[in-house]
């Protein structure tokens, strides 16, 4: 199956994340989720988190058309690979996370790519070790909140 | 050399000396043809009637603990055929190396303990998770001979460890704790 073509553009996306935004990112079955139902912590990459920067998406801005389209293109590349659901998080929340000096830890910047305006990044604050980033990991996805569909993920 | 491992050589020599009805046990066999090459390991098991059930229970529970670790390879192997941006979020496949690091640590844990599951993170690592009776462990894997890890006990007392060099010897705390969960 061919992956389908999205091109979307919004306009009027502010550059600043509030405090209180929620942040979504996507998660797949069987990939990110363990035999309780619960997300791995794999499913959020140390090396993200450190360099490139976790991908969300601002729940204020972006497109259904857009998720839908993420969703369509990641089932398709491999069979047994399915939606399990959406994970929310509130910005403030992230910022609440802490390293091991009990400092703020991570930090959320809004990173627009040519599809999706409303494509952010969560950062590591600090250049921290691979077992801190499993730490700090561990911490991110025990505060997701878990909803299976997009209506539920966008309302 | 443990009791457990005596008690599997008595098991297997009964079966090879005795020439008496039994039970044929087939269960590694079934999973083998998916999850690895046929060996002399994977054969089936002929159990002679005289043994005493407890013997067998503890056979049997050993046989599970071979297809759980059988499953689990399997599972790791299988993130070979991940192919890039398998995530959606321009995930990498791990390295064949990340693959044998993982399976080589693995096969080096004791036998009975609560067996991990195994996650792959888009930056290529392959990770061995505990998450229960209120520990947790993560164990990640890149390619590179080493490991890195942090655990956290049912106190919450934290351990961690970086650039861990991967050997027969695995780090005593570590081990201690994973021996620690319920199976």
């Amino acid at each position: 199956m061919s992956e389908v073509e999205s091109i979307i553009t919004i306009s009027s996306v502010p550059g600043v994340i509030e405090k209180d935004e929620i942040l979504i990112r996507i998660f797949y079955h069987p990939d990110h989720i363990d035999e309780l139902g619960n997300i791995k912590a794999s499913a959020i990459p140390s090396d993200d988190l450190k360099s490139r920067g976790v991908s969300v998406d601002r729940k204020s801005y972006v497109e259904k058309r857009y998720i839908e389209t993420n969703i369509q293109n990641s089932v398709a590349r491999k069979e047994e690979r399915n939606l399990a659901g959406f994970g929310l998080i509130s910005h403030e929340t992230v910022l609440g996370i802490l390293d091991v000096k009990n400092s703020t830890a991570l930090h959320v910047k809004s990173d627009p790519i040519s599809n999706n305006q409303a494509h952010a990044i969560i950062l590591a604050k600090n250049n921290y070790l691979r077992s801190e980033l499993k730490k700090l990991r561990k911490d991110l996805v025990d505060k997701f909140k878990s909803v299976k569909s997009i209506e539920e993920a966008l309302s | 050399m443990s009791n457990e491992i005596l008690e599997r050589q008595s098991l297997y020599s009964q079966t090879s000396s005795q020439r008496v009805p039994g039970l044929i046990v087939s269960s590694t066999l079934a999973f083998a043809t998916l999850a690895a090459p046929l060996s002399l390991n994977n054969l089936p098991t002929y159990i002679p009637p005289n043994v005493s059930s407890e013997l067998i229970g503890k056979f049997f529970a050993i046989e599970q603990e071979n297809v759980d670790k059988q499953k689990l390879l399997y599972t790791i192997r299988s993130y070979s055929t991940y192919e890039k941006n398998w995530d959606g979020y321009e995930g990498v496949p791990p390295k064949n190396k990340t693959i044998s690091d993982t399976t080589h640590f693995l096969k080096h844990l004791p036998d009975n303990i609560k067996l991990p599951y195994a996650g792959l993170s888009g930056d290529g690592e392959i990770n061995l998770f505990w998450d229960k009776d209120s520990i947790y462990i993560d164990i990640g894997f890149l390619g590179n001979n080493k490991f890195s890890y942090y655990a956290r006990d049912n106190s919450g007392k934290e351990i961690s460890g970086d650039d861990i060099v991967i050997s027969d010897t695995l780090p005593t705390e570590l081990i201690n704790l994973i021996k620690t969960i319920s199976i």
